[in-house]
């Protein structure tokens, strides 16, 4: 069933511990079926957020509605609906991959005949078929990390949290994590996660930025850029240093950055024309450049004010 | 011409019948980011251990800061900073006991002590935090007071290990603008990380898989040489070509 307004509703979450505030005032709408990341820097509140959400830790203030439902008068059923995987999830390291699915099944009361046709499908999409027999304490990081969500999707729910699915983990298993992810949200599943990985925001549906307990925007990940006022130029240059100070004292460039061997020049829009002409005078090339995740987030909690 | 802080010719080490580092090579300037990158098991720590001299060469050649090591590993220990995202500091203490610790392992004298703290404050700005206890400070801010410890007997050569992860992006721009004046006066910077952002920061970098290097060159030469939009997509391409299914 959905609810009227959104499939999870998020409404006034405030949560304090001892006097620190982890999350205030915090409301969201997420929709059914989508991926919606939370990102956020360590402290955030990402995971008090996931907790409430999961119906882990209740809130001091505020309620959180799963299809309508509240964890305070239904949690039975929001249970066998929702799968978590948290940061610190363990797998039992001397049982094998299939074990571990065998088990995490039985918990959820699923029987045996059901159970074992799951399993097999569970590790054809998860592409471990071929480590079925191994035991999960050898397992590389990305297939250990795949394998917990298995083990949380066992039970077939129609919400997956997880929690910094991606932290610690190398690019190659965070490529294979994500198409899993992604399989699961074709499935029909809602799926929720928490990053505090900018450049994985290419990758979802929907976006929250989380900074300081406070939700600072939530948006579709297409429309990421329109909350940015500035345009980009971007310089390549084997001699940032020089370029820098001269950029710096262009007089319509509001901020500078440098990656690597490229300076980046942040400008308002409606300077473009003269930015161009002060840009000839100084460079022979540049190109412009879409905002990134990053850059927004940084002007969003005030980082491009006073540079 | 070009001098070089650390070279590295046909490095091997060896655990028994593990290769970690098999037969690299590298060097890199002074006053060069430079990068190494690879997943866990890529064999990163293992080099970085042999480069601080803690942990001496199966077989091959090492020198940093003009130092041969195993030899004289004792006489580079002191030419070098290290820094890890998780942070080696005593959350207990204040910022500052951290500081005067960290001085009195180097050998830091009280007279240099101070005008170093005087010195490092002018660029990481950390003088109204020198009082709170470092359990109490936001990542950020944890972070430079983690990298003042690895600054304070001004090292030739600056290990950064993972520095950025986690911490928000305000704080990370600020860190790198400070890594990039560092660089800029001369010490020179070696990262080691698998978050394709903080590969994205340095002048060069080595992809290390299973104890070789795959490439060495700049992020934006590795990505035209392979038709690729990120650092990310390079990586998956190298080492994804290597990696056998289990």
């Amino acid at each position: 069933m959905i609810g009227p307004t959104g499939f999870i509703e998020v409404r006034d979450i405030t949560k304090e511990y001892d006097g620190i505030i982890a999350l205030k005032d915090v409301s969201l709408t997420l929709k059914e079926g989508k991926i919606t990341g939370v990102i956020g820097p360590d402290g955030a509140g990402k995971t008090t957020l996931l907790e409430i959400i999961t119906g882990l830790r209740l809130p001091d203030s505020g309620e959180v509605l799963i299809a309508g439902k509240k964890w305070t008068e239904d949690s039975g059923s929001l249970k066998r609906n929702l799968g978590f995987v948290p940061q610190d999830f363990s797998l039992y390291s001397d049982l094998t991959v299939e074990e571990n699915l065998f088990f995490f099944g039985q918990i959820y009361g699923q029987k045996d005949g059901t159970l074992r046709e799951k399993i097999e499908k569970l590790l054809d999409i998860a592409n471990l078929k071929k480590a079925r027999k191994r035991q999960a304490g050898k397992l590389s990081g990305g297939m250990k990390q795949k394998l917990m969500v298995l083990s949380c999707l066992i039970h077939e729910p129609s919400v997956l949290v997880l929690d910094e699915p991606t932290r610690g983990v190398d690019p190659i298993s965070r490529t294979e994590l994500w198409e899993l992810i992604r399989f699961i949200k074709e499935q029909g599943t809602t799926v929720i996660l928490s990053t505090s990985n900018m450049e994985e925001v290419s990758r979802m549906d929907e976006v929250v930025f989380l900074a300081e307990g406070r939700v600072l925007v939530q948006i579709e990940v297409q429309n990421l850029s329109e909350l940015f006022p500035f345009k980009i130029a971007e310089i390549k240059t084997d001699r940032v240093e020089d370029l820098i100070e001269k950029v710096e004292k262009l007089k319509n460039i509001k901020a500078t950055h440098v990656v690597g061997r490229r300076v980046r020049a942040y400008f308002p829009r409606e300077y473009e024309k003269k930015v161009v002409e002060e840009l000839s005078q100084i460079v022979k090339g540049w190109y412009p450049v879409s905002p990134t995740a990053e850059d927004v987030f940084v002007y969003l909690t005030g980082g491009f004010i006073g540079e | 011409m070009n001098e070089y802080v650390v070279e590295v010719k046909n490095l091997v080490k060896k655990f028994g019948d593990v290769t970690a580092v098999n037969n690299i090579s590298f060097s890199v300037m002074k006053g060069e980011i430079f990068g190494i990158i690879g997943a866990n098991g890529a064999g990163k720590t293992t080099t970085i251990r042999m480069l601080c001299g803690i942990l001496p060469p199966t077989s091959g050649i090492v020198r940093v800061s003009g130092f041969k090591i195993p030899r004289e590993s004792h006489k580079v220990k002191s030419k070098i900073g290290y820094m890890s995202q998780k942070f080696s500091l005593y959350e207990d203490l204040t910022a500052l006991e951290n500081l005067e610790l960290f001085a009195a392992l180097y050998g830091v004298n009280n007279r240099d002590f101070h005008s170093e703290i005087e010195r490092l404050n002018q660029f990481l700005e950390f003088k109204p935090f020198l009082n709170s206890l470092v359990s109490s400070l936001p990542l950020g801010w944890k972070q430079r007071i983690a990298l003042s410890c690895a600054l304070l007997h001004r090292p030739e050569l600056i290990f950064l290990d993972e520095p950025t992860s986690g911490v928000d992006p305000v704080s990370r721009r600020s860190f790198w603008k400070i890594i990039r004046k560092l660089s800029g006066a001369g010490q020179t910077i070696i990262v080691t990380t698998h978050y394709m952002e903080e590969a994205e920061y340095c002048d060069r970098l080595t992809i290390m898989h299973e104890g070789r290097i795959l490439a060495l060159d700049s992020p934006d030469s590795l990505k035209t040489s392979l038709e690729k939009e990120s650092m990310e997509e390079v990586f998956v391409s190298l080492v994804g070509g290597s990696l056998e299914e289990v």
